[in-house]
């Protein structure tokens, strides 16, 4: 179950970040014929970080705590006290924006309307650069929990 | 034909993304409040089995709520002023955020 939500949870987090561009680069190129490409993306977006916020959520709450204390134990702590801490609160911006973007993404104006698109744009950006940011994270807080038993089983 | 001036966002997406910013800014501040105030941070844990569950849950709250009043209030604000008014929040308080873990 534990590697499960470890597998899910980065892969909703990167097929997420995938439909932000998806919706970036279907903006850039607005038209009569890709209207539907962008809410149906947008939607996407919505979904896929409540997929990740379940999986990551409830690896966090339920098997976490074993993990953060060989994380803080190990030679690179700040995995925990800065990054992992950093992630869990800003996950939820992420969420946000992912919330606030396919409502945006129903205007009707968005060919019409270079502001529009701008917004779009701009919140599926914020969107992409916090998921990496989080996907990077991520790997990081995995990485200090390998060092921390590579050093449990050394000494 | 492009219409680009002054244009007024629609009211759900205007509620919406006043809301979103307003959430983005709470996540924030709620979060320095429960890692500086272990009353808050006990009263988070209590109310859920996990204080970052509770944290999801009024950040999302917020968002909702705010979202649906400023909705009925029918509010007019022009679209490059909502962009900027989300762009800044997010930028803020993720920065924010990082900020005080590496100074903590």
């Amino acid at each position: 179950m534990k590697e499960i939500l470890l597998l899910l949870h980065p892969t909703f987090g990167v097929l997420g970040i995938i439909a932000a561009v998806w919706v970036i680069v279907e903006v850039i190129n607005s038209s009569q014929s890709n209207q539907s490409r962008i809410r149906i993306a947008s939607v996407m977006i919505f979904i896929l970080m409540v997929l990740t916020w379940i999986t990551g959520g409830y690896f966090y709450v339920f098997y976490y705590a074993a993990d953060k204390a060989i994380i803080l134990n190990g030679p690179w702590p700040f995995a925990h006290s800065l990054l992992m801490e950093s992630k869990e609160h800003i996950f939820f911006m992420t969420l946000v924006l992912s919330a606030f973007l396919p409502i945006v993404s129903r205007m009707k104006n968005i060919i019409t309307s270079r502001q529009t698109r701008i917004l779009i744009i701009s919140t599926a950006t914020l969107i992409v650069i916090s998921g990496l940011a989080l996907e990077g994270a991520g790997a990081i807080i995995a990485a200090g929990a390998k060092l921390g038993l590579l050093q449990t089983v050394v000494q | 034909m492009e219409k680009d001036i002054n244009q007024n966002a629609d009211n759900l997406t205007t509620a919406f993304g006043i809301s979103a910013s307003v959430a983005i800014v709470f996540n924030t501040l709620l979060m320095v409040a429960k890692e500086s105030n272990p009353a808050i941070l006990a009263w988070m844990k209590m109310v859920t089995i996990h204080h970052w569950i509770t944290h999801g849950l009024l950040v999302t709250g917020v968002f909702i709520i705010l979202g649906l009043v400023l909705y009925k209030t029918k509010i007019q604000i022009q679209i490059m002023s909502l962009t900027w008014m989300v762009t800044l929040s997010s930028i803020l308080s993720g920065l924010g955020i990082v900020i005080f873990f590496l100074l903590d």
